[in-house]
C-alpha cells in the first residue's frame, strides 16, 4: 500500500506581515504632514527596539534591561564610524551592527549561563556604563550635545523627509520579516521550549547555551538597527537614547502589545507613540502613566492587545486539530 | 554475547558531598531488550537515570552507547546519537501545544541557527509540514491526536505522560528511557501504558524502564537490574529477580527474605 499524499501543512499566514507593511508603505502618501511622519518614523524605530526583547524575553525567556544601551551604541557606532573614519553611509551601517553583535556577545558569553536575573542585572549596570561614557567622554561622544549624524544622501542630494521614511521603513520592514519568520519556524519552538523548561529542552537535543546567546546577540543587533533608525531620522545622537526612559518606553510597549506575541512590538508602539499626544497635557506625568499601563495589562490582560487578537493557543489549536481531521479524511478517501 | 550492547554502563560511580550514591554499578542493554532498574527510594535510580543521559556527570566510571563513549558528553548530545527519555516530573512545554511538544522532539533534524534556516527556506516548509504529519502520527498512537491543538494544562497527568513518550519518540530513538512512565497514573491508564510499551517492544524497541510499581515492570521487562543504596544487588529475568534473597531482603526486609529461605 503506498503511503497516502498529505496536503500541505497549513501554517499561519506572513500575510499580516504585508499588511503592516503596505500600510506603513502608504502613510506618507496619506499623511502628509512632517509630523505625523515624524511619529510614523518613531513607531517603527520602537518596534524594531521591541521586536528584538521580544524575541529575547517573550520567546527565549531571557530579560536583558540593558536595550536601550544596544539601541544608543547602535546609533554611536553609526554616526562615528562615517565621521570618524569616513566609511560611507552602507559601510557604517553594517559595521556598528558587527560592533554591537560583538559588544552583546562579550556580555552574553559569561552571563548567559547563570539564572535569568543576573542577565537583567547585568545588561541595566552596562546600560548604566553606558550611558555613563555617552555623558562623560566628551571628547569623544559630544558629551550631553552629542554627535551629529550625517543626512543620507542619494546621487549627492539629501534625501527629504520621505526618502528618510522609506529608509527606515526598509529597515523595519527586514526587522520585521526576520521575527515573524522566527516565530513560526522551528526556531520560534525551540525558544519557547527554553524560556519554558530548559532541561528538557536540553534532552531534546537544544543546545540552550547557543540558543540564548545567538539570540541575546540578535535581539541587540535589532536594537542596534532602532537606534540607526532614530539616527537617520533625528540627524543627532546623544546620551538620551540609553536613559532610563526608553526602557520604560520599551517595557510599556512590550506589556501593552502583548509579550510573546507575533504583532505585539507594533501594536505597543502604535499606542505608545499616540498615547502621549493624546495625554498632552500630562507631559510630566507620562512616565507615571505608563507604569500605571504596564501594571493595568499585567494584571487584566498578560498577554497585552495582540494576545487578546491572536488569541495565543486559538490559531495553533484551529491549525492543528484541523491538521489531524484532515489527515483522517484524507486516510478515509485513500481506503474507499 | 555476539551482539554489542546498545548501551554499556561500566563501573558507575557517583559522589555527592559525603555521599556515595552510587557505588559501582555497570549493566549493558542489548539492542531490541526491555530493561527495568527498579529500587526502594533513594537506591539511586534517578541518579543514574541522570549520569545516563547527561543531566550530571558521573564522579568515575564510564558511560558507551552505540560503541561510543559518551561519559562526560553534554545532555544535548544525546538525541542526535539515538537516544531519548522522558521525566519523572512530566516536562512538557507549557507555552506551547501539544502538538508543538512532540514537535520539539523533531528539533535536532531541523536547520540550527537563523542562517542555516533562512539557506534552506526552500525545503523548510515541506519539512515542517512533514514533521506534523509524523506529530499527529505520534499522537494518534498514544491516542491524543484530538488533543493536537490543546495547551498543556487542558491535560490529565496520565495524557501529559504520553505526550512526554510521544515527544520521546518522535526524535526516532533507538533507546528509549522512561523515569517512572506509571507514576501517578490510576489503573485503566496504567493498563493503557502498558499496552503501549509492549507495542513498542514488538517494534524492537530498545527501553530502559524505572519504575517503582513492580507489578508493572514484570509484566514489562526482559530483565531487571534491581539497586539498593547505591549498589547494583540483581541483574536478570523477572523471576530471577524475584528470587534472589537480597532483592526481597531489600524490598521487604531482612527477616522476611529468611522466611522465605
Ligand atoms: N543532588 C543531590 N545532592 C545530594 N544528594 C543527592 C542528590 N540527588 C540524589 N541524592 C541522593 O542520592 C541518593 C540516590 O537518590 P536517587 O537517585 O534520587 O534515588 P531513587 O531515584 O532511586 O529514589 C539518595 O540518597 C539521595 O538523597
Ligand atoms: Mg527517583
Amino acid at each position: 500500500m503506498s503511503k497516502p499524499t498529505l496536503p500541505a501543512a497549513p501554517t499561519p499566514t506572513i500575510l499580516p506581515v504585508f499588511v503592516f507593511l503596505a500600510i506603513g508603505a502608504l502613510i506618507p502618501l496619506v499623511l502628509e504632514s512632517g509630523f505625523y511622519i515624524r511619529l510614523a518614523m518613531l513607531v517603527w524605530t520602537y518596534a524594531v527596539l521591541c521586536m528584538g526583547f521580544n524575541l529575547l524575553y517573550g520567546f527565549a525567556g531571557q530579560i536583558s534591561l540593558g536595550q536601550p544601551a544596544f539601541y544608543s551604541l547602535g546609533a554611536y557606532a553609526y554616526a562615528m564610524l562615517q565621521i570618524k573614519l569616513g566609511w560611507s553611509p552602507a559601510v557604517a551601517l553594517g559595521g556598528s551592527l558587527a560592533f554591537v553583535a560583538v559588544v552583546s556577545l562579550l556580555i552574553g558569553l559569561p552571563l548567559l549561563r547563570l539564572r535569568t536575573h543576573y542577565l537583567a542585572m547585568a545588561t541595566l549596570a552596562f546600560m548604566l556604563v553606558e550611558n555613563g561614557v555617552a555623558n562623560r567622554w566628551i571628547d569623544f561622544t559630544g558629551g550631553q550635545s552629542g554627535v551629529e549624524v550625517p543626512a543620507l544622501k542619494w546621487a549627492g542630494e539629501e534625501i527629504g523627509r520621505t526618502g528618510i521614511y522609506y529608509t527606515v521603513l526598509g529597515l523595519a520592514a527586514v526587522v520585521l520579516l526576520l521575527h515573524d519568520f522566527l516565530i513560526r519556524s522551528h526556531l520560534g519552538r525551540g525558544m519557547q521550549a527554553i524560556r519554558d523548561d530548559e532541561t528538557a529542552a536540553q534532552a531534546l537535543g537544544v543546545r540552550v547555551d547557543l540558543y540564548k546567546l545567538r539570540v541575546l546577540v540578535l535581539s541587540s543587533v535589532m536594537a542596534a538597527i532602532a537606534g540607526i533608525c532614530f539616527g537617520i531620522t533625528s540627524l543627532r545622537v546623544d546620551p538620551s537614547l540609553s536613559e532610563f526612559h526608553v526602557l520604560v518606553s520599551l517595557l510599556t510597549i512590550v506589556v501593552m502589545g502583548g509579550l510573546g506575541t507575533r504583532f505585539g512590538p507594533i501594536i505597543g508602539s502604535v499606542i505608545v507613540v499616540a498615547l502621549p499626544q493624546v495625554l498632552t497635557g500630562f507631559g510630566r506625568f507620562e512616565t507615571a502613566i505608563y507604569g500605571a499601563c504596564i501594571l493595568v495589562f499585567l494584571i487584566f490582560l498578560p498577554h497585552g492587545l495582540s494576545g487578546l487578537v491572536e488569541r495565543k493557543f486559538q490559531w495553533r489549536a484551529d491549525r492543528a486539530t484541523a491538521d489531524a481531521k484532515r489527515r483522517k479524511q484524507v486516510l478515509k478517501e485513500e481506503v474507499s | 554475547m555476539s551482539v554489542p550492547p546498545i548501551l554499556k554502563v561500566d563501573g558507575l560511580y557517583k559522589r555527592f558531598g559525603g555521599l556515595i550514591a552510587i557505588n559501582n554499578v555497570s549493566f549493558e542493554i542489548a539492542p531490541g531488550e526491555v530493561k527495568g532498574l527498579i529500587g526502594p527510594n533513594g537506591a539511586g535510580k534517578s541518579t543514574t537515570f541522570d549520569m545516563i543521559t547527561g543531566v550530571r556527570p558521573p564522579t568515575s566510571g564510564d558511560i558507551w552507547f552505540k560503541a561510543g563513549r559518551i561519559t562526560n558528553q553534554p545532555a544535548h548530545t544525546r538525541s542526535p546519537l539515538g537516544m531519548a527519555r522522558t521525566f519523572q516530573i512530566v516536562r512538557l512545554f507549557r507555552g506551547l501545544s501539544v502538538l508543538d511538544n512532540v514537535l520539539m522532539g523533531l528539533q535536532p533534524k531541523f536547520p540550527d541557527g537563523l542562517f542555516a534556516s533562512l539557506a534552506r527556506l526552500g525545503s523548510l516548509r515541506k519539512q515542517e509540514s512533514e514533521s506534523r504529519d509524523k506529530a499527529i502520527q505520534l499522537l494518534e498512537f498514544v491516542g491524543l491526536a484530538d488533543r493536537a491543538g490543546h495547551p498543556i494544562e487542558a491535560l490529565t497527568l496520565g495524557q501529559a505522560r504520553l505526550v512526554d513518550i510521544a515527544r520521546a519518540l518522535a526524535s526516532e530513538p533507538q533507546l528509549l528511557m522512561l523515569d517512572e512512565p506509571a507514576a501517578g497514573l490510576n489503573d485503566a491508564e496504567t493498563r493503557n501504558l502498558g499496552n503501549m510499551l509492549a507495542i513498542l517492544k514488538d517494534r524492537g524497541m530498545t527501553m530502559l524502564l524505572v519504575e517503582h510499581d513492580l507489578d508493572f515492570i514484570m509484566k514489562a521487562c526482559d530483565t531487571i537490574v534491581v539497586m539498593d543504596h547505591g549498589v547494583k544487588i540483581a541483574d536478570g529475568s523477572p523471576a530471577e529477580v524475584c528470587r534472589n534473597r537480597d532483592v526481597i531482603a531489600a524490598y521487604i526486609g531482612r527477616r522476611a527474605a529468611d522466611a522465605e529461605h
